[in-house]
Order: structure tokens, then sequence, then C-alpha cells
């Protein structure tokens, strides 16, 4: 079931809230119980290939985590050697057989092709439970009942496509219902799904179709040209960050109308100064998990300078190869720890000579490093990546939207000019979406006087907005605005449109 | 918290869900709709020609070197701005909601319907868009009568298009749209290179032209609904051009040939069921041979680039000829 769903929207979201709200009350442990049913049944609507595997791996974990907090080294350490690698093996084969089966059949030129269906959420749920393993090992504290256990992985707002969670965030809440006021929550829970649902079907969407119709051709060997390369990797810019950001606003949106806080996911990545510090506005319960549970884990900063930056470089890789099983995945991911390395040499050697880069400088770089590295996030293939970095530099020509006058001129003089994939029409929601990404306070900035998420220690914090106007808050003007927004992004809900991390 | 704040937040709460279902169900236009008519509104529209269609009129092959679409080819051939309202999937209904609109309410001189040879479409709008067209044109055509509301398989407030359904061919089970999509469009796409070829699983594609082209009845409430189209425009003075697009006959008949004259019988009944309402119809069924067409793995009809110059020339023909007897009549009658 998809959050942009009128499915969702008007049948399951307002049903599970009102249950929940009654029932908490009275029982807490009868609404964790019908919130891990309810967030099952979730699962089962939108996974009808695999609805057993998340059942099975959640027990599999939880009875790790017994095991691990009942014993002692060296058997817990084993029996949380046997939950990472049983782990990391579900998510081989769900996740990577079909490429490397794939890979290894096209160089014995065999006929064999693997079509395992990606079960959903299952890059999220198993990096949870691998970071809950760890968690419980450290610190002999594991979630004794099996089903608070359940609903920590499959509480259904977090489920598909994170934030990704660790187990002493979340669950202590559902313990103490009675600090919660519902008409808050809720109140400020649709507030926050309006602004992501906007995200979703009023940006990224249009967006995607634009980016979609460059990257499909030029996935087809079609050469693509100056002006199309660019909006083909603008639009997808613009739509991964909307589309994801807009999830995780209404994840964090739903979770706090059932009065639990989630952690906060962005941070306006795209005005980052340097990479490293988009890595901390950016998706950052995976940044998170992969500095605790992967960097440090290969030693981090405590092995020396050279082996820190092996260790960056490998973490980054990981985290590429988290997203997806291709090549392509895999070159973003090392080129997002290329240039964390670089920033980080710049850091250890050069900032003695006082070279300060400015801030407006600094955030045009990594917008065109992050923009640059989403072409082969994007694309299927190293060919299709080669076709949009070409066109980007100019090496296929030039290309202007379909508009009869300007062709009109242009063929008066002469001009190899093509029409172009995309039409001026498009342009202005692009130009929306990058002024909102560069400039606008963000959702929880708007928010913030309702702390609608959790902050990760370490990771930026947002900061006040910088205007007052686009404060939300309990009064008339915020609750227009929110009504309205929401039923302009709940009219757009039309066709179904999935949101791009759920095939991660 | 004191009960009077909790009053108070409720009120807003109130407030919040108040406002979103009075936006929510007011008789407007979604976004994607009010974006595609509002070019119309502009008065920079006047006497502009209006197009409507199915993907037919908007797809684009990855193989094309000249990627004009039609209505780019039918704005430099008649010297006019063209306002498109085609979009991939469009049904007749649809078609004939933004062209109602367009020409009776607003500048647009002129209208292109670009119709498939079958007319099987089934479309409601969400009830919200539904009511807006029924106010600002009324449309008359049988889908869009609110009793459609009521089917059983109708949705109260939501949009529902149909789409192809599982079915049967030579003893061959295929899945629904969504399958076949996953299922064989995808593997014929990732075996299609440039210059296309005929396809991969031929057994397929001819099972799917059988299922597009003959399984489906002909929906004889949307021909009355174009006789009304046509009606309405003689009433104030507008022309409609009602097309029926090319069909692949080279390549069903290379197939199967018995198929391709199933289809012919059935094209040639539709095109005459079409000319007793009195259309202004341009029968393009057989005009184009096979390298006139792409992506033959979705038997649907899409249009290279030679067959897109094609057609438009016979098009604009069409229209210029119109015009030229229209102002011939004209002058004698005066």
């Amino acid at each position: 079931m998809l959050f942009n769903s009128n499915a969702f929207l008007f049948v399951f979201l307002p049903i599970v809230v009102i249950i929940y709200w009654l029932v908490v009350r009275r029982s807490i442990p009868v609404a964790v119980g019908f919130l891990a049913l309810a967030s099952y049944g979730f699962l089962v609507y939108g996974e009808p290939t695999y609805p057993w595997l998340l059942a099975a791996s959640i027990l599999f974990n939880y009875i790790c985590g017994l095991g691990i907090r009942r014993t002692q080294d060296p058997y817990a350490r084993g029996l949380l050697m046997l939950g990472v690698v049983g782990d990391l093996l579900v998510l081989a084969v769900f996740k990577y057989a079909n490429f490397f089966v794939g890979q290894v059949a096209m160089l014995f030129r065999s006929p064999i092709h693997p079509s395992i269906v990606l079960p959903l959420g299952i890059s999220f749920y198993t990096f949870t439970q691998i970071a809950y393993l760890v968690d419980t090992y450290q610190t002999r504290n594991s979630e004794s009942h099996l089903v608070r256990y359940f609903l920590f992985i499959s509480y259904f707002p977090h489920l598909i496509a994170g934030p990704i969670i660790h187990h002493k965030e979340m669950m202590p809440q559902f313990l103490r219902p009675r600090l919660r006021i519902p008409q808050l929550s809720i109140y400020a829970g649709l507030c926050l799904f309006a602004i992501g649902l906007a995200k979703k079907v009023l940006i990224a969407d249009p967006c995607g179709e634009v980016a979609t119709s460059i990257f499909s051709p030029a996935a087809h060997g079609i050469r693509v040209a100056l002006f199309d390369a660019w909006m083909a990797a603008l639009t997808y810019t613009v739509q991964i960050y909307f589309d994801f950001s807009g999830y995780s606003d209404m994840a964090l949106g739903i979770s706090l109308m059932l009065g639990i806080r989630l952690p906060i996911n962005f941070n306006s990545p795209y005005k980052s100064r340097n990479i490293i510090e988009f890595w901390r506005r950016w998706h950052i319960s995976l940044s998170r998990f992969l500095r605790d549970y992967v960097y440090i884990a290969l030693g981090g900063n405590r092995k020396g300078r050279a082996r820190r930056y092996v260790n960056l470089l490998l973490t980054m890789v990981i985290g590429g190869i988290w997203h997806g099983a291709g090549w392509t995945f895999l070159m973003w991911g090392t080129l997002h720890g290329l240039a964390l390395l670089l920033v980080q040499l710049w850091r250890d050697q050069v900032k003695n000579c006082l070279m300060v880069v400015p801030a407006s400088v600094g955030r045009a770089a990594t917008f065109l490093f992050v923009l640059f590295a989403w072409v082969p996030f994007r694309s299927p293939d190293f060919a299709t990546m080669g076709n949009i970095w070409g066109g980007m530099v100019g090496a296929h020509g030039f290309s202007v939207p379909d508009v009869a006058a300007v062709h009109g001129i242009l063929a008066k003089l002469h001009l190899p000019i093509e029409p172009a994939f995309f039409t001026v029409h498009q342009i202005p929601i692009l130009l929306i979406g990058l002024v909102v990404a560069w400039s606008a306070p963000n959702s929880q900035q708007i928010m913030r006087k309702f702390r609608v998420g959790l902050d990760s220690p370490g990771y930026r914090a947002s900061p006040p907005a910088r205007s007052g106007a686009f404060a939300a808050g309990v009064n008339w003007k915020t609750a227009f605005l929110a009504g309205t927004l929401l039923a302009f992004a709940a009219r757009c809900i039309g066709s179904y449109s999935e949101f791009i991390y759920f095939h991660f | 918290m004191g009960a009077k704040l909790r009053r108070a937040i409720k009120a807003y709460l109130v407030v919040l869900m108040a406002v979103f279902f009075v936006i929510y169900l007011a008789p407007v236009p979604d976004l994607k709709v009010a974006t595609a008519l509002a070019p119309v509104m502009s008065p920079r529209a006047l006497n502009a020609l209006v197009v409507a269609g199915n993907s037919v009129v908007t797809d684009l092959s990855a193989c094309d070197q000249d990627r004009r679409k039609l209505p780019s080819l039918l704005s430099e051939g008649l010297h006019k701005k063209v306002i498109d309202f085609s979009f991939p999937g469009q049904t007749v209904g649809q078609g004939l909601d933004y062209t109602t609109f367009a020409l009776r309410r607003f500048h647009a001189g002129a209208a292109v319907f670009f119709l498939s040879p079958t007319l099987s479409s089934r479309s409601i709008p969400d009830l919200q868009t539904q009511m807006f067209f029924r106010f600002a044109a009324s449309p008359e055509y049988e889908e869009n009568s609110l009793q459609q509301r009521f089917k059983p398989d109708a949705p109260l407030l939501g949009p529902l298009t149909s789409h192809a359904e599982p079915f049967t061919y030579k003893n061959v089970r295929y899945p629904d749209y969504d399958g076949i999509k996953d299922i064989y469009y995808s593997a014929e796409k990732a075996a299609m290179g440039c210059p296309e070829t005929l396809g991969k699983n031929r057994q397929f594609i001819e099972a799917f032209y059988w299922y597009t082209y003959v399984s489906q009845p002909v929906q004889n409430g949307n021909i009355a609904g174009l006789g009304k189209l046509q009606e309405i425009s003689n009433s104030i003075h507008k022309r409609v051009l009602f097309v029926l697009m090319p069909v692949d006959y080279d390549d069903v008949q290379s197939m199967n040939y018995a198929l391709a004259q199933t289809i012919r019988t059935r094209v040639r009944s539709t095109s005459e069921a079409l000319k007793k309402e009195n259309l202004n119809l341009l029968d393009l069924t057989e005009i184009l041979p096979a390298d006139g067409f792409s992506d033959r793995w979705c038997a649907c009809g899409h249009l290279s680039e030679s067959g897109r110059r094609t057609l438009s020339e016979r098009v604009v023909q069409a229209l210029q000829t119109s015009t030229e007897s229209e102002n011939h009549t004209r002058t004698e009658e005066n």
C-alpha cells in the first residue's frame, strides 16, 4: 500500500489512527498488538509475493537477540555473527542474487536469467535488525516481548523506506501514552503529512516524468544533447530529493498522528557547503547506520590516517551497493566515497594554509557534484550514464524544446539543432523544485513548534526557519493552509506512482 | 495542557479537515487537467487548433531522430497555434471532455480528434472533474453520466480507467495490463535496438493485436458522444475533424492473414457507424506501410517519424481542403 494512494489516505490511515487512540488509553499491550497487526496487513497488501519473509526474519532476529542478551562471550558474539550473517544472506539472495547470477551467466554466455522479485522494504528492515543485534550485543539489553519487537520492525510508517530506527529511540515512546494529546498529535501529523504528500505529487512526480522521458531514450542509445542532458540530470536531482524527503515527511507525519516520533531523515541537503555536510543532511538514518555499523566497525579513524581514508571509501561503496545490485550503484557509491575522501584530505592538509572556500562556492560545487553523481544512480548501465554525461558537456550537440517559433528562427539560421525531449511547460516545476530545495525552510523548520522528529546525535539539527511566515502553529492560518495543501495534493493522487526508495 | 487549549486544538483540527473536504470535493478539475486546459483559456488561443488523442499522438520512438510530435507537425503545416490535449491512455470520453470544453467555452477555432479504430475505452474521471466538465461544457456521452458511478465496478469518488483484462488467445493465457507491461513489454523493450525490429515474441504480439482490435466490443455510447460533439461544433460554426488512426496491417498480415482480415472488417464497420453520425471523418486506417509504425511490441499503432510525417500531411491537407470549400461555400452564399 502506498502512502500516496486513496486506499491508504481515506481508509487505512483513518481507521488505524482512530482505533489506536481508542485502544491505547485502555490497554497499551492491546494497542501495540493492534498496530503490529495493522502494520503486517499494510505489508501484505503491497507484498503478495513474500508476505512470510518479514515474519520469518523478525522471528530469527528476535531469537538471536534473546540469545545474545542471555549469554556471555564467546556465545553471545557467535550469536551476533549468526544473526548478522543470516540477515546479510537473506539480503544477498533476495536483492543481489539476480545480479550476480546474471553477471556469471553473461560471462559464460549462459541463457540463465534468474528473476527473484525484490521483497518490499527488505534493505530497511534488514539494516534495522542488524543495528538492533549490534546494540543488543553492546548493551545486553534486548526486547523481550515478541509482539513489541514485531511492531518495532514492522511499524508501517517506516517499514518500506525508512527511516532506519534504533529500538531505544522508538519503543520507549509506546510505553508513555499518558503524555500524549491525540488532537495535537493528529493536527501536527496531518500538517507534516500534507507537506510530504505535496512534495511527492506536486513536485517529484512531474519532475520524474521529465527525467524518465529523457533517460529512457538515452538507455536505448539515442544520443542526448546538451539541454536534454541537463534537464534529465536536474529533474532527477529534484525528483529524488522531493520523492524521498516527501516520503520521510509522510512517515514522520503518520507516526506523529499515532503519537510516536521518528528520527529526522532530511535536513535541506542541497544547501550543503561540502559533501561531508551533504551526508549529514541526506538520508540521515542511513548515514548514521553506515557510520556506526560499517565505518566504525572497519576501524574508523582509530588506525591511522591512510586507513581512515580507505575506510571512508569502503563505507560509501557499501552504501552504494546497499541501494541496488548494479555497477552504476557501485559507481555512485565510489564517486561519493572519493569526494568525501578529497574533502577530508582538504581539511587535513590544506585548511592549515588558511584557504577558505566561500560558502556560496562550496554550495554550488557540492550541488554540481551531487547532480553529476545522480546520473549513474539513475542510469541502468554505463552506456546510458556516458550518454547523459556526454550530453551535459556538450559532446552530442544542442537541442531546444519543441516550440515552433524557436525552431523557425533556428531553421532560418541553418543551425543543426534538434527538438528536445522536454517541453517549455515542464521547466517551471523544475525551477520551483530548485528554489524550494535551495532557499525555502525545510519541513522540520516549518513545523519546529511541534518538534516533529528526533534528532540524531552528531548530525546537524535544523536551525530555526529564517522567516516566521512559513512557521506552522496551532492557529487558523496553519489549519487553513494545511487543509488546502492536503486537498490539492490528494486531488493529484491519480495514477499509481511508487516511491523511488521502494526499490532499494 | 489545559482544557481550553485542548478545545482550541480540536477546533483547528476540525477546520483543517473541513477545509480539506470542501476543497477536495469542489467541482474543479485536478491540477493535471487544469494545467492541460489552461492554454486554451488564453486570448492567444484565438482560432487555435486543439488536438485530442492517446499515445499514438504523443509517443516518440526511442529510435526517432526527428522528434517532432504530430501537434508540432500540424502547427508547422497549418502555420497555426496548436494546443495539444493528447496524453497516453486518453480515452474517447476524456477527449470529448477536453474538446467540447475548448470549442464550446473558449477561443479554439477547430479540433482534430485522433481516434483509435476500435473506440474501445472506458473511463470515468474523478467525481470533481466529472462535475466540472458537466457544468462547464456538458459533453453528452454515456461515460460521463453520473449513473455510471452507481454501477458495481465503478468508484464513488475516484477515477476509473479500464485497462486490458487477462485474456486467452490460441490457448495461451495472458495477464492483465500491468502483468503484460511487466512480463512482455519489458522483455520486448530490452531486446529492442535501433533501428527497430518486428519484435521478439511474435506470438504475444499477434495475441495483443487480436485483443486490441478484435476482442473488445465497439463502444456505441462513444459513437453517439462523438456525434454529439459534431452537432455542437456545427451549431457554433467550429470545425472538428475526426481521424481514424492507421493500423499496421502489414505486420498483422505477416503473422496471421485471417486476423488482418477480421480487423479490417471490424474497422470498416466502425468507420461506417461513425459516418452514419455525420461525422467529418478522415479514415487513415490503411495509409501506412509497415515502416510507418514503431513499438510493434505494444500492438497499439504507435507511429515512426515517417508515419507521423505522412499522417500530418494528410490531416493538414484535409483541414486546408475543408477550409477552402467552406470559404467557397461562403462566397457562393454571399
